[in-house]
């Protein structure tokens, strides 16, 4: 008699645990298992277990980090461990988002006013050393000369909407840089609190005193300044230099246009 | 399977294969019973213990087959014997085929067959495993584990057929 693969399977399915037997033997893993914990009943970490959402999990996890990073980054000023994440990542960054010459433009304009906050904040601290505030002055002298680059890049079709766009561009940046013989609230308030430790000024004083200590409008020359005075000088250059620029290149662009 | 319920449908549905296999390769239904428990059992504590485990099926095989493994390897230290069928209750000069019931003669036949092919019957007949469920629970390749059910097939139907001629 020749057996087919059927044949062979209905033989081999006759071999079977009885129902009594599959009873007790259920039984017996009942009674055994107790001893054991029960599977994990936590469905909110049970994805956890699985590779590809454990990658997932950390690659969460890194992105979280690095925007957490970042976002603290936003609020350093110069000194702090985190001022060069601000100044080498968050900005290249927001310069790499900007594919317009007017997104350039107002990017690098965003960026000088940082700057010049940055360094209202740390002449108020005074405690900043002269490496650290090169640094954002450094920053703040190629930020604007970007910000006037891409301006005129903005202009260069002769357009009459893109000369407009660039000659109030140009008045934000102009305004931006003036920005810094203005006592914003945020140096102020750095300057209040190293001030607390001694007398407490009424705010107007104190606003007069951080006027002095940022941007002194007649240094008085009999002492011999210092680096952080000089640093500051340097920084008034800066904004008088491109403040010359913009002047420049709005008498040529509306010289040209008129 | 994340309960007890899925997990007492798993039994429901695996535990005659489960026993099949065992019984194939043992010939002791008591032993073949005893191992079932302890599969069921340990497959219960990995999935206790969290382990991902996308196959319950070849979970519960694997898990089988190693128990087997490691019965045999104690009951041939036990016995000093070197042969790994050591405990195969199918003796090759066996009694006619006419004294036997249909499921001893499968279980003489497949017992005469090579490691390999009695391997992989033992695991296609236990619960109709498919090719990629099989080759998953031996470690081979699935165009290797086809081609052995295949063999192993075909040689145990002419066995059937010497026995009658």
């Amino acid at each position: 008699m020749n057996k087919t693969d059927n044949d062979i399977k209905n033989i081999a399915s006759q071999v079977s645990l009885s129902s009594h037997e599959k009873t007790d033997i259920w039984a017996s893993i009942q009674k055994n298992k107790v001893t054991a914990a029960k599977p994990v009943a936590t469905p909110f970490f049970h994805f956890l277990s699985v590779p590809s959402f454990r990658l997932a999990s950390a690659f969460s996890v890194l992105i979280v980090g690095f925007f957490s990073l970042s976002a603290l980054a936003e609020q350093s000023i110069p000194g702090s461990p985190l001022y060069a994440v601000k100044i080498a990542i968050n900005e290249p960054l927001q310069e790499s988002i900007a594919w317009t010459d007017e997104a350039k433009a107002r990017t690098h304009i965003e960026i000088s006013k940082d700057r010049i906050e940055d360094i209202k904040k740390a002449a108020a601290l005074q405690e900043t050393s002269e490496e650290e505030l090169s640094v954002a002055i450094d920053s703040l002298a190629d930020h604007s000369e970007e910000a006037i680059e891409s301006i005129k890049d903005v202009s260069r079709g002769r357009a009459r909407k893109d000369i407009e766009t660039s000659v109030m561009l140009s008045t934000e940046l102009s305004d931006t840089l003036e920005t810094y013989g203005e006592t914003s609230e945020d140096a102020a308030l750095f300057a209040t609190s190293e001030a607390d430790t001694a007398a407490e000024p009424a705010p107007a004083e104190a606003t007069m005193m951080m006027r002095a200590k940022i941007a002194p409008e007649e240094p008085e020359m009999t002492e011999e300044k210092s680096e952080h005075e000089k640093q500051l000088e340097e920084v008034e250059e800066i904004i008088e230099t491109k403040k010359g620029m913009i002047r420049a290149y709005l008498e040529d662009v509306l010289g040209d246009s008129q | 399977m994340r309960n007890e319920k899925e997990f007492k449908k798993a039994y429901d549905t695996h535990a005659d294969g489960i026993f099949r296999f065992l019984y194939f390769r043992t010939g002791d239904r008591e032993m073949a019973k005893e191992l079932v428990q302890e599969a069921f059992l340990k497959t219960w504590s990995a999935l206790a213990k969290g382990t991902e485990i996308d196959s319950l099926k070849s979970y519960l095989y694997r898990v089988a087959h190693n128990l087997l493994v490691n019965e045999l390897r104690r009951k041939r230290e036990i016995s000093s014997l070197d042969d790994e069928d050591a405990v195969e209750p199918i003796d090759e000069q066996g009694p006619a085929a006419s004294a036997l019931s249909e499921q001893e003669l499968l279980m003489r036949n497949i017992g005469r067959l090579s490691d390999s092919y009695r391997e992989v019957l033992r695991l296609k007949l236990s619960d109709d495993l498919s090719t990629k469920e099989i080759a998953a629970i031996l470690g081979k390749t699935e165009g290797n584990t086809s081609v052995l059910i295949h063999r192993a097939t075909e040689r145990l139907k002419s066995l059937y057929y010497n026995e009658q001629n």
